[in-house]
């Protein structure tokens, strides 16, 4: 590579400081995709108890899984769609994170952001996992609920809020230990904003059995109205489509 | 330099007649407290109190007219809480909006049998220059609660204490030109970076985010200083109840003419997003128009007015040099900040270190040429505001720090709110600073302080003994190169 390429790509880098994350959210995808979407039709995750019954009873010689690997396998199924879905939608937050600190430790201080970021989902992953361990399909009515209760959920004021205080940025340090920590805690406080914007969607994601067409609006609807300019409006198109889809399950079930 | 009352002319939008008017100095209309009201005061002040009727169509209530720069809750009808702030359609939608009420006091003028033909036919806004030692105070027409025994329409009691017994502004600083005066870029892209007019935003009724120059210093602080901790002029929703806010904001607005007819020559935005932004306004017939900033540009041939004095301020200190004019629109970089908040309290001075690690490493990576920029981001307050503070780049050897610029924070309380999307900054030119320091030797990069001492008087301080002091956070302070 001659010196003014390597140089043109440093600068580009240099400038686009959100590289590592983004790169790192874009190869969750191949592992994420086989778990979410992979196995018999009412085992998504392969670890479904139907599934795993009914290969116990062909193989009397395989042990079932633990319910310790599967809450196992659901958690990390979670933090893969945080990562994958959610982390590109802190770009910005991630950008004046790099931006904020000494060149030499950008990186450090992105990654310290992400790790807060993704620390605050951990929470919201118990009602995710506790769902998928009971096992339950979603019957028509509760795919129409929850899509109602997350269509509704956008037209909220806290949600409203919720999506400016996204922008909002918190004192990020230049160097050393108070570098550490302020990423670290910017990163869990715009989780934690993330959560109130992007929760609902992601569990309703959980409790449909990631839909494929669902969870490929939700990963592009959710960073739209996050970074896009005019963002915030899509709100309302949002929630009309997810209520008439709602009306659609309804009327023909 | 003076100019005849009115001259030929063709005003286009929102203008009424062929006529150019003048808006005058309302300190040379009215120099002395002895002085008999100007015709032009008068008719001015008569407008106002038919205005404070609020009775007819609601273009001429008075209500209606301070609503339209902000209310709570949103009424959600794009004519009211519409004030656009921390942005570069500030000085535009102003303009709109001084034009809009002008127009609609020329209408209530022209209907007034008490007031000569002679100032119906040219009447215009005056403005108040408080950026000279003789003007420097609240002009006499607004101190008086009575006239003739009459309560007096542009008498507001809700002013700082002191205001209307003609104190001075306490600190030139606070109205100093210098700040916005050599910025030669119209807006930025970017936050945290200066410009004259204000960062290239959407539609933006908040205080959030980073302002132009000329809308911190004068515009803002005046709007603190007059108001005080709880008078009208410090608040979004209740800034144009106070009848000299009009008077502010005509020298606001003859400003960004003093600064397009010389640094700014040929800086006009030619940004479509900037240009063609609508916006509605009722006109003197009630009547719902639509303007864009591209309509407001050219004040004699769209609105039909200009001013009496565009010429430079004395305060605007010494000319850009030719060979250095910056874009300003690179993102800067960072070159160290403040490793802990700052609190403000009671009208305390406070400072702050900021460490600038690998100095000399990160000067060399920033692209040329250099301007050198503070930055004060973060800002939150749980009180109403007391004081204006001065923010200073300190003398490492002891000497008296540096003025770099005014923090007024008007507009805090709408920035901290749920409903903000960014929180408060400032950026801070200060190039010139440093350069000093570095011609007398006492820059040193390993020793950078920032002191935020107020600039206000404390007797103008709140009315009430038990008020609990003013606090203020400031999160970041940082040095960056642009």
């Amino acid at each position: 590579m001659s010196n003014s390429t390597t140089r043109s790509s440093e600068t580009f880098l240099n400038r686009r400081p959100e590289w590592l994350i983004a790169t790192i959210a874009l190869c969750s995808w191949p592992a994420l995709i086989p778990l979410l979407w992979s196995g018999p039709p009412h085992g998504h995750h392969g670890t479904d108890h139907h599934t795993t019954h009914d290969h116990v009873s062909h193989t009397p010689t395989a042990q079932a899984p633990s319910v310790t690997s599967t809450a196992g396998v659901a958690l990390a199924v979670w933090v893969l769609m945080t990562v994958a879905m959610m982390l590109p939608t802190a770009i910005p937050a991630i950008r004046y994170t790099a931006f904020a600190t000494h060149h030499r430790r950008r990186q450090r201080s992105v990654l310290l952001f992400a790790l807060g970021f993704v620390a605050a989902w951990l929470p919201l992953a118990v009602p995710a996992v506790a769902w998928h361990l009971s096992g339950r399909e979603p019957t028509v009515t509760v795919t129409a609920v929850t899509i109602i209760l997350v269509s509704m959920w956008e037209l909220t004021r806290t949600k409203r809020r919720a999506l400016l205080r996204c922008h909002r940025t918190a004192p990020v340090r230049f160097t050393g230990r108070p570098a550490d920590r302020s990423a670290l805690a910017f990163g869990v406080t715009q989780g934690m904003t993330c959560v109130l914007t992007c929760g609902p969607a992601m569990l309703a994601l959980m409790i449909l059995n990631h839909p494929v067409v669902a969870t490929i609006l939700v990963a592009a609807a959710m960073p739209a109205q996050k970074i896009l300019r005019w963002g915030i409006p899509l709100r309302v198109p949002f929630a009309a489509a997810g209520l008439g889809v709602a009306a659609i399950i309804l009327i023909t079930s | 330099m003076s100019s005849p009352r009115s001259s030929s002319g063709r005003g286009k939008s929102g203008s009424t007649s062929t006529t150019v008017r003048v808006r005058r100095d309302i300190w040379r209309l009215q120099p002395t407290a002895d002085t008999p009201w100007d015709p032009i005061v008068t008719a001015y002040a008569r407008a106002v109190a038919v205005l404070k009727r609020n009775q007819g169509t609601r273009q001429r209530h008075w209500r209606f007219q301070t609503q339209i720069h902000g209310m709570a809750p949103d009424p959600g009808d794009r004519l009211r809480n519409m004030c656009q702030h921390a942005s570069w359609y500030f000085l535009p939608w102003h303009r709109m909006y001084l034009s809009r009420f002008e127009d609609i006091c020329r209408s209530i003028i022209e209907e007034d049998p008490e007031i000569p033909d002679e100032v119906k036919s040219d009447w215009a806004l005056p403005y108040w220059d408080y950026d000279r030692t003789d003007s420097n105070s609240l002009p006499f027409p607004f101190r008086q609660e009575f006239i003739d025994g009459e309560p007096n329409p542009l008498y507001e009691a809700r002013r700082r204490v002191g205001v209307n017994d003609g104190n001075p502004i306490p600190d030139p600083a606070l109205t100093r030109a210098s700040g916005w005066f050599s910025l030669p870029n119209f807006s930025t892209p970017f936050d945290l970076t200066p410009s004259f007019g204000g960062r290239e935003t959407d539609y933006h009724h908040s205080a959030s985010g980073t302002r132009g120059a000329l809308e911190e210093t004068p515009h803002n602080t005046i709007h603190v200083w007059v108001g005080g901790p709880d008078g009208l002029m410090s608040g979004f929703n209740t800034a144009a109840g106070d009848p000299v806010f009009w008077l502010h904001h005509a020298n606001v607005d003859r400003l960004w003419e003093v600064w397009r007819a010389n640094t700014g020559q040929g800086q006009d935005s030619t940004n479509p997003n900037h240009l063609n932004k609508k916006y509605q306004f009722l006109d003197r017939s009630n009547a719902n128009t639509t303007i864009t900033p591209a309509q407001v540009a050219d004040t004699e041939n769209d609105l039909g007015y200009r001013y009496e004095d565009i010429s430079v301020p004395p305060s605007a200190g010494a000319p850009v040099q030719e060979e250095f004019v910056p874009e300003m629109r690179r993102r800067p970089l960072r070159l160290g900040s403040s490793e802990s908040t700052t609190s403000l309290s009671g009208g305390r001075s406070a400072s702050t270190a900021v460490p600038t690690p690998g100095f000399d490493e990160n000067i060399r990576r920033a692209a040329r040429p250099h301007r050198m920029l503070l930055a004060v981001e973060h800002i939150t307050t749980d009180t109403p505001l007391d004081d204006i503070y001065g923010v200073y780049l300190d003398d490492p050897t002891g000497g008296k720090g540096i003025l770099v610029g005014t923090m007024s924070l008007f507009g805090i309380q709408e920035s901290n709110s749920p409903d903000s999307e960014h929180e408060m900054s400032y950026t801070y030119d200060v190039t010139e600073a440093v350069s000093k320091l570095s011609e007398s030797g006492r820059w040193d990069p390993d020793n950078i302080k920032v002191s935020f001492h107020p600039l206000t008087d404390p007797s103008s301080r709140r009315r009430e003994e038990s008020a609990h002091e003013s606090n203020i956070t400031v999160g970041t302070v940082s040095l960056m190169v642009g």
